[in-house]
């Protein structure tokens, strides 16, 4: 995929990352031309409305963490 | 030799390296955030990626990794193309229904020998230094 599409899905999570913990712990987003565009409890649930939409490029789709999962990671 | 910085990223004042990579399943290149994570010895992913992109993920190699609580989780290894920045290549990527982290994770195969990778938090960057010619 472009580099760019890339790089602009990082800068812009680094961005709102907080805001995102803030308002969304634990769920599944879907990240779109600088906004969330679809929320759910699953990456799979995610994709598949992602698949109906057709959007382009393809979305960021993050699972939100807890501060708490800091604590957990491998 | 090309590099590649990304930001760390803020939860509640703590700082996480997490970057986001592209991932090819079957024909379609993905977008995902994962957490750079020197302690997994490949990159794994929740199973709900490939079951979302349709991807049957079950097909691959199974093993059991452990993980940091001394249990061990099933993983479904592939052979699959990442991208970080603009460089493309194959690695071992795993998937598990049972990750127990919230995050995917960026391990060390192929990724590790492929860039030399410098934690920079004090500086709030991450960087990809590729280390030459890989083929």
């Amino acid at each position: 995929m472009e580099a760019f599409v890339l790089r602009e899905y990082d800068e812009w999570l680094a961005d709102h990352l907080e805001e995102l913990v803030r308002r969304y712990p634990s769920k599944v987003v879907a990240i779109h031309e600088g906004q969330v565009v679809y929320t759910g409890d699953s990456e799979a649930e995610v994709y598949q409305w992602v698949a109906k939409t057709g959007l382009t490029p393809m979305p960021l789709v993050f699972r939100i963490p807890r501060v708490e999962d800091l604590d957990s990671v491998l | 030799m090309p590099t590649h910085v990304f930001r760390y990223k803020p939860i509640q004042g703590r700082l996480a390296p997490i970057i986001t990579v592209g991932l090819k399943l079957q024909e379609n290149w993905y977008p995902i955030g994962t957490y750079v994570d020197s302690g997994a010895a490949y990159t794994l992913l929740h199973a709900g990626i490939a079951q979302g992109a349709g991807f049957n993920y079950r097909a691959g190699r199974r093993t059991s990794l452990q993980v940091g609580d001394g249990s061990f989780i099933p993983v479904y290894l592939h052979d699959l193309e990442l991208q970080i920045g603009p460089e493309r290549f194959l690695a071992k990527v795993g998937f598990s229904e049972r990750l127990g982290v919230a995050f995917n994770l960026l391990g060390r195969d192929t990724v590790f020998t492929r860039f030399k990778i410098c934690f920079q938090e004090h500086q709030r960057m991450l960087s990809f230094e590729s280390e030459g010619d890989h083929g």
